[in-house]
């Protein structure tokens, strides 16, 4: 046999190397492969943390560091002179996690380590991740701030009865509208005080302007604003206390008819997607939106030279005297027990959410709104404010923060939302009566999630 | 010479032969070994998970073979068998005609041919998400050339991704545009493999072009047109990227984008039913297998 020559050692190589680079030469169409699911993490049964008991733990000495991921640290690298000149122990290192946090921080929570001390989370991903059972129950350090903090927000951070987290980004909602197109078309928007007032609005607008000005986009296969305006009357997709599923009551069904009324009377723009929304802006034919006190942030981002013609009223009421305020959107700042920092952690989530000084800067420095009752009465939100044309919108937004019924988003959330999207475009496209799809809805997410 | 070769056998030292018996699986074994952690093991995993029920985030209790059954009478794996196959069953020939017209046109002798090839290609070498973006933006914003062009013949410029008799159609035309490169080239690597002796031959006999083309390029390309139809069928049942970012996980208006990629996708990590998710998973390669098999078998018949 040959001994091995050079030649064709060095061939060898070259083969080897050039076959593994084609194999992991990635993108090549369909692959014969069958796609079955790479599962999450292979994990061991995780011990569940239980919910670290605050007082048992003797209080560490030294310097500590709490991690925090979020999607805007901005304003937490804003306040953190503040901090540190306050409470120089407890190091706070931010992590930015624009990317996909939640999947990261589920994982996390699941495989039992890895998690941070503090994280960000949506409102609607809160109970997901309080269902693992990894989150601390903060409900004996939040205690002393149950009535200080605006009740929907503190409900949001709460699943089946225990506080898991701090809200942030507080998220009131209002009627925006254009000043300068209600002036042009002779519109007070002081008299829109019923939804049947806001349809006459659109009425009015369509017909004066050619059909040019709608009030806003209803999108299909939405969830929004159906299910938040549903909050609005006290009810939602789930029920607040049992969980029972009521996206089939009165009240969905009585949202749903405003929809699709907008929808046929031609006062809306018909699903025209995010894009063409912003271009509305532009072109002032959005003239009274319904949105949260973050849509100000979205107009101002694509259309800048729009700030200043824009106003804001409480949003229309159901019925005469009926709330007039609703959220849309929202976040909390949830702590994970793994690290068992959890009393140095919430400490800082106590200052930089739950006290004066610290939600300030939040605003200041991060657009991020209030989620204290008393800011009402603060300076900071007492002055006029130029995108609304100088209106002291900010104090508006901080009373009807304290009015919005407390609402949930349930752990079947993501699911229930995709069904609840279907029958909105069934109601819109007339294949179905408002009640007849949310009937049918809530029966799917029964069936599907195992509830009644 | 046999005992010259007897004798040099028995110079050999033992641990060079050993490293020679061994080298060629030593230099393939970093391939197999990331296989089998990040293919092999997946796949067996996930079948082992779709006879399990799957508590919150873990492996739950053993139920056989209940989430098969619960399958065979779900609407929506049904919905989604029928809309993937509905969306294949124009798709499909509709690729393979255009690539192979593509490739018999770019096989002969023009003068930008390069340039064609290349920007034919372009799509394929696109991100999966960036497609998705684009074509969503196309078919749904007021604003783009789509409603443009439309707006010329007098029709509304709206969202089309709204109306649901748009969605299939919409979907089979973002793929054909975006997988007609990598087809041609298939094409093209089994037309040059042609002799040009046999073109030649039928010129000579008076064939026209088109004759040639059906009846030497067809039935000498059987094996790789059914090549590509096969990639193009597994394809189908695969595709997420594209229709998740037109359409998002619930499919479109009536779920009319619901391929079983989407479907798969959602249960598993909207409704965290992982257990569920493999089994649909699998039942979806085993439509593949059998779509493959069939296509294999008649083109076996084609190329006799």
């Amino acid at each position: 046999m040959r001994r091995l020559s050079r030649r064709l050692f060095l061939a060898q190589g070259a083969a080897g190397a050039s076959a593994l680079l084609l194999a992991t030469c990635a993108g090549q169409p369909p692959t014969p492969t069958p796609a079955p699911v790479k599962p999450a993490a292979p994990a061991p049964a995780p011990t569940a943390t239980p919910a670290a008991a605050p007082a048992a733990k003797p209080p560490a000495t030294g310097e500590v560091t709490i991690t925090l991921w979020s999607w805007f640290n901005k304003p937490f690298t804003a306040l953190m002179p503040k901090w540190n000149a306050k409470n120089p122990r407890v190091k706070v290192n931010l992590v930015d996690m624009s990317g996909e946090i939640h999947q990261k921080v589920l994982t996390a929570l699941t495989a039992g380590s890895g998690a941070p001390d503090i994280t960000g989370s949506q409102d609607y991903n809160l109970p997901i991740l309080a269902d693992t059972g990894g989150l601390a129950d903060i409900s004996r350090h939040i205690a002393p701030y149950r009535d200080k903090i605006v009740p929907y927000k503190l409900n949001n951070g709460s699943y089946k009865g225990k506080v898991y987290s701090v809200p942030w980004d507080g998220s009131p909602s209002g009627l925006y509208h254009r000043r300068d197109v209600f002036e042009q078309y002779k519109i007070d928007p002081e008299k829109i005080e019923t939804y049947d007032d806001y349809v006459a609005v659109g009425k009015k607008l369509k017909d004066a302007s050619g059909g040019k000005v709608k009030l806003f986009n209803i999108a299909k296969e939405a969830w929004s604003p159906l299910v938040n305006l549903t909050w609005q009357q006290g009810g939602g997709i789930y029920a607040a206390d049992s969980g029972k599923v009521i996206i089939d009551d009165d009240r969905a069904v009585r949202t749903l008819t405003l929809i699709k009324r907008l929808w046929d009377e031609g006062v809306v723009h018909q699903n025209i997607g995010g894009e063409a929304t912003n271009a509305t802006y532009k072109d002032a034919t959005t003239a009274a939106p319904p949105g949260a006190i973050w849509l100000a942030n979205g107009i101002v981002g694509n259309a800048p030279e729009t700030s200043g013609k824009w106003g804001v009223n409480p949003l229309p009421a159901f019925e005469k005297g009926g709330t007039r305020t609703t959220a849309f959107g929202g976040s909390q700042l949830a702590v994970p027990g793994q690290g068992k920092l959890v009393d140095e952690a919430f400490s800082f989530l106590e200052f930089t959410q739950l006290s004066q000084e610290g939600s300030t800067i939040m605003w200041t420095d991060g657009n991020l709104f209030p989620v204290l009752k008393d800011a009402v009465n603060w300076s900071i939100l007492n002055e006029p404010v130029a995108f609304y044309g100088g209106q002291k919108a900010l104090k508006l937004y901080a009373e009807l923060n304290s009015q919005i019924p407390p609402y949930t988003y349930g752990k079947g959330f993501l699911e229930a939302s995709r069904i609840v999207g279907s029958a909105v475009t069934f109601a819109l496209d007339g294949k179905k009566s408002p009640k007849e799809a949310l009937a049918d809805a809530a029966k799917e997410i029964r069936q599907k999630q195992g509830l009644d | 010479m046999a005992g010259t070769l007897v004798a040099s056998t028995r110079q050999v030292p033992s641990a060079s032969r050993l490293w020679l018996k061994a080298a060629p699986y030593l230099f393939i074994s970093p391939f197999y070994f990331l296989f089998a952690i990040f293919g092999a093991f997946p796949i067996g995993y996930s079948l082992w998970i779709s006879f399990h029920e799957w508590r919150g985030l873990r492996v739950g209790e053993f139920v056989g073979l209940r989430n098969y059954a619960l399958l065979l009478v779900d609407p929506a794996f049904a919905r989604a068998v029928v809309n993937t196959a509905a969306i294949g069953l124009v798709y499909v020939p509709a690729m393979t005609i255009l690539s192979l017209t593509f490739a018999a046109i770019l096989s002969r002798e023009l003068r930008l041919r390069g340039v064609y090839r290349t920007g034919i290609f372009l799509p394929v070498v696109t991100s999966g998400v960036a497609v998705g973006i684009l074509f969503q933006f196309f078919f749904a914003s007021p604003y783009s050339p789509f409603n443009a062009v439309l707006g010329l013949f007098g029709l509304p410029a709206k969202s089309w991704i709204g109306e649901e008799w748009f969605i299939k159609p919409a979907i089979v035309v973002m793929l054909l545009w975006r997988w007609v490169g990598s087809n041609m080239m298939i094409m093209l690597a089994g037309i040059q493999t042609i002799s040009q002796e046999l073109y030649e031959a039928a010129r000579i006999d008076g064939a026209s072009g088109v004759q040639s083309f059906f009846f030497i390029t067809i039935p000498l390309m059987a094996r790789v047109i059914a090549f590509a139809m096969i990639l193009s069928t597994i394809g189908m049942f695969n595709l997420f990227d594209e229709v998740y970012l037109v359409v998002g996980s619930g499919g479109g208006p009536y779920e009319a984008g619901l391929v079983t990629g989407l479907l798969i996708y959602r249960t598993a990590f909207e409704t965290f039913k992982f257990g569920y998710a493999s089994a649909i998973a699998y039942a979806v390669g085993v439509i593949i297998i059998a779509l493959s098999m069939l296509q294999i078998f008649f083109s076996e018949r084609t190329a006799r």
